[in-house]
This record gives structure tokens, C-alpha cells and sequence, in this order.
């Protein structure tokens, strides 16, 4: 049996909690409390450390969709790139070992720098949120696959492998992301539209002239919505001035915009004519979000067109 | 042994205050014609309906003061009212002190009386906001749907001329109830 000390079997615990491995109580302990901070760990739990990571994250990318058939499974789309960790899971995983997590903390630590990286920061704040406690943490947040799935404030947009890993995920996310709005005031509603718009924005970008099939994630949520307008607004209290009302309306839009501009980029592959050299590829991007269709399409446009009108 | 005094103070707050409420949204304009002449069409249909252009902008006031203020160049319509009113606000606080000239418990009395009329007028500000909403909500509706009145009436305009430019027009029918608008054409 293998033998480290009390702070790196807590450091252990927290990595092991992210794929579902080690015992709830015991990680919820650790996650409350403050304890001295330390710099590094010996060989043995390294040793630990580097194989949880390495075999939790694989089979967490697959638990979560990866083993999903789509024209394959996410093996079979495209070559798997290597799941590199770097000082950064460390760093994080450190960090939530020494510091009560009740409270959103402002710890400026570094970025992730690999896929693993980003992988684990997506996995901490799906734990901390698990087990209620405050996961929008600064550091989590940055992180570009963890800002996909949360709203949260990165400047770039995530590895569009683990974006595709992650597709069923990132669906049933902004499923509740665009659901809950129906309980947020204007306030909350300006705020999140914000970062919606951000983030949704940055993605969209990236992918706009590269493979457009990542955007599935959206055209899905989108299929699964059955809101209406004035649904997502049905938490605006009625003293509520109309102008709050109407920056909350437009706020509220954000995601219904996107899915405007994949709109434009659905209607533009049933363009493509058969001899042109994107024709194949086109024709699959429309296969692929024909479970929304026109009338999807349409119905979130008008969706859309609705809030920014404002009230009426 | 030492008395225990009670001591009272009172505050008082007079404050203007001006609220204001509004909304901006988006000038629907199909663009039919080229900007400048649908703008010509827009500001046409805005004058008939008692709109006047002040500061390059289409301004009418209503009765209950609602400003509504059409933005052709930038496309959009601005609705907002705005109110004032006069706040008088007294409050006494009461408290044990040391003595009749204790500073410190007066100083804390007195704090605690202002930071309650300073509460209370950021309600009495609020509810006069409210008021405020309230009646633009009322007539939000109807001011609105005068504005896509106008632009509807813009519109039909300026698909005449574009039909007349293309042939000689043969007939113009007009559906009241639908808003439809036949043209028919000779090229």
C-alpha cells in the first residue's frame, strides 16, 4: 500500500472526486475547510495524482457523451489529441484542497494550458455545483470550455474536440441556462445576456469559418426549448421600470440570436450546389440540424425578434 | 450611581427628486427604396400625425407628457416620460444617553435618523417611478402601434413608387382589414 501525507491524500481526493471516485463526505470535508497551503507533493503522490488524471478524464470525456454515435463515436470523428495536464491542474486542484470554497474567491491563478487543463477546470466546477457549493469561481470561469458550459468570462473559445466530446453536456446545459431565465430579474437577466452574448459570440466566431458541426450543441438546446417569449420573462417583478424591462428583454435574446446566426449558416448550405466542393459537407451540416429545421429556425427568430422589440 | 437619560432627535429631508422611465426600440423600415427617400416617406407620414422635427429628430409630446421621438437615421423609436416631485420627510429617533449633552449618542441618533429618511426617500423616489411606468405602460401599446401605423403607411408609399417606376401601374387595391397591397403592373 501506498503511503502519502494528510494533505496530499486531500489534494488526491479532490482529483478523485472529479470523476465520481472518492467518497462524497469525505471530499465535501475537504472542499469546506481552510488548511495550510503547501507547494509541492512527493514522488508517490504524483505518481497517484498523474494516473487519476490520466485514466478520469478520458472516461469521463466518453461517460459524457464521447460514447454518443454520431457518424461515429468521438474516437472515430477525428484523431484524439494527446490530454496533456499541466501546472495548472496542480494549481487548481491545490488551490480547492486549501481554500473554503463557500465563497466565490478571487485567486488569480494561471490559465489552463492544455486540453487536460481545461477538462479539470470544466470537472471542478461541475463537483463544486454538485455538491452546492459556489462554483463560479474566478479561475473556473476564465477557463475557456468551463466559460462554454457556464457563461462564464473567458476570451477564447474551448478546443473544439472537447466541444464535440462534450456536445450532450454543453445541450442540456444551455437547455437550463435558457429555461431559468423565466426566474431571474432584469438585473440578472442584463448580466447573464451579457456573458451569453460574450461567449456565444466568441464560439461562433471561432468555428464560423472552420467546422460549423460543433455548433450542434446549439442547434439541440434549441430543438429541446419549448419557451415562448414572455416565459423567460415571467420573473421580472411588476414595479419593474419598462426600461429595465426592455434592456432585460434584449438581454434575454442572446442565445435566440445565436441561433439566429446559425440560421443564416443553415440556410446558406442548402445553397451549396452539388458540383461545388463543399456540397458533401454542406449537405451533412444539414442533416445533422434538420431535427430544428426551418420551423425550429423560424420559431426561434421570432423568439428573438419578440424580447428585442421590448414591451409592448 | 449614574441617571439614565433619554434623549430624542429629529431630522428632517427635503428633496426634488426627478424621475424619469422610457424605452427605445427599433424603427421597422423595409428597405425599398434607397434610405434617404424612405426616410423622406417616414418623415411625411410622421408629420401628418402631429410629429414636428426638432434637432434632427421627430418629436411629438403628449397630452400626459410622454415624449415619443422617432430616430430615422438610426433607426429608432424612443417613447419616455419623465416626472418630479417634492419630498418632505421628517423622522425622531429616541435613545438612552449619558447625560443630556452626551454628543456620541446624539451623533449615533441622529445618524440613524438620516439613514432612514435617506431609506425612505429612495422608496418615495421608486413609487413615483412607478407611478410613472404605470401610465407609459398604458399607452405603450397604442403608441406603438400609431408608429408602425406610420411606417405601414410609409411602406405602401414607397412600394408605389417603386411599382411606378418599374411599369405603368394598371390597378392599386387596398385591404383595410389585412393591410394587403395589390399592385399590378404594366413592364
Amino acid at each position: 500500500m501506498k503511503r502519502v501525507a494528510q494533505s496530499e491524500a486531500e489534494l488526491l481526493t479532490i482529483a478523485r472526486a472529479l470523476f465520481g471516485r472518492a467518497n462524497r463526505s469525505e471530499t465535501r470535508r475537504v472542499l469546506e475547510q481552510r488548511r495550510p497551503d503547501f507547494r509541492r507533493i512527493g514522488e508517490t503522490a504524483m505518481d497517484l495524482l498523474e494516473d487519476t488524471l490520466a485514466k478520469g478524464a478520458v472516461l469521463e470525456l466518453v461517460r459524457r457523451g464521447g460514447w454518443i454515435d454520431r457518424r461515429g463515436r468521438l474516437w472515430d470523428r477525428a484523431e484524439p489529441p494527446a490530454l496533456e495536464f499541466t501546472a495548472f491542474t496542480f494549481e487548481l486542484l491545490r488551490w480547492m484542497t486549501v481554500t473554503p470554497m463557500r465563497a466565490p474567491d478571487r485567486s488569480v491563478l494561471s490559465k489552463p494550458a492544455a486540453l487536460g487543463d481545461e477538462v479539470v477546470a470544466f470537472l471542478a466546477a461541475d463537483l463544486l455545483e454538485r455538491l452546492g457549493f459556489e462554483h463560479r469561481h474566478r479561475v473556473l470561469m476564465r477557463a475557456p470550455l468551463c466559460s462554454l458550459v457556464y457563461a462564464g468570462d473567458a476570451d477564447e473559445a474551448p478546443d473544439p474536440f472537447l466541444v464535440d466530446a462534450l456536445t450532450e453536456e454543453l445541450t442540456r446545459r444551455w437547455v437550463d441556462i435558457v429555461n431559468a431565465k423565466s426566474m431571474l430579474g432584469a438585473d440578472k437577466h442584463i448580466e447573464n445576456g451579457a456573458r451569453e452574448q460574450r461567449v456565444l459570440g466568441l464560439f461562433l466566431d471561432a468555428i464560423e469559418n472552420g467546422d460549423r458541426r460543433f455548433a450542434l450543441f446549439l442547434v439541440e438546446a434549441a430543438r429541446r426549448l419549448h419557451v415562448t417569449a414572455p416565459d423567460l420573462m415571467e420573473g421580472i417583478t411588476e414595479g419593474t421600470s419598462l426600461s429595465d424591462r426592455s434592456a432585460a428583454m434584449a438581454a434575454a435574446a442572446r442565445f435566440f440570436e445565436a441561433i439566429e446566426r446559425v440560421q443564416t449558416w443553415h440556410a446558406a448550405h442548402g445553397l451549396v450546389r452539388f458540383f461545388d466542393d463543399e456540397y458533401d459537407a454542406a449537405q451533412r451540416l444539414r442533416e445533422d440540424w434538420e431535427g430544428l429545421g426551418d420551423a425550429g429556425f423560424a420559431r426561434c427568430a421570432q423568439i428573438a425578434e419578440t424580447l428585442r422589440r421590448g414591451p409592448t | 450611581m449614574s441617571r439614565a437619560y433619554m434623549i430624542r432627535v429629529s431630522e428632517k429631508l427635503t428633496r426634488h427628486v426627478v424621475v424619469r422611465d422610457g424605452i427605445e426600440c427599433r424603427l421597422e423600415v423595409l428597405p425599398i427604396l434607397p434610405a434617404k427617400r424612405m426616410g423622406e416617406l417616414i418623415a411625411a407620414a410622421l408629420a401628418k400625425r402631429g410629429f414636428e422635427e426638432k434637432d434632427g429628430a421627430w418629436v411629438r409630446v403628449e397630452e400626459d407628457g410622454i415624449k415619443v421621438s422617432v430616430d430615422i437615421e438610426r433607426g429608432t423609436v424612443t417613447l419616455s416620460l419623465e416626472g418630479e416631485a417634492n419630498l418632505d420627510l421628517e423622522h425622531s429617533r429616541e435613545g438612552r444617553a449619558a447625560g443630556p449633552k452626551d454628543e456620541q449618542a446624539r451623533s449615533a441618533l441622529r445618524d440613524a435618523a438620516r439613514s432612514y429618511l435617506e431609506r425612505k426617500a429612495a422608496a418615495a423616489t421608486d413609487a413615483e417611478r412607478q407611478k410613472l411606468t404605470e401610465r407609459l405602460d398604458a399607452r405603450l401599446a397604442d403608441l406603438r402601434r400609431e408608429i408602425d401605423d406610420a411606417t405601414n403607411e410609409a411602406t405602401a408609399a414607397a412600394l408605389k413608387e417603386k411599382a411606378a417606376s418599374m411599369g405603368e401601374i394598371k390597378s392599386i387595391e387596398e385591404d383595410a382589414d389585412t393591410g394587403g397591397l395589390t399592385i399590378r403592373v404594366k413592364l
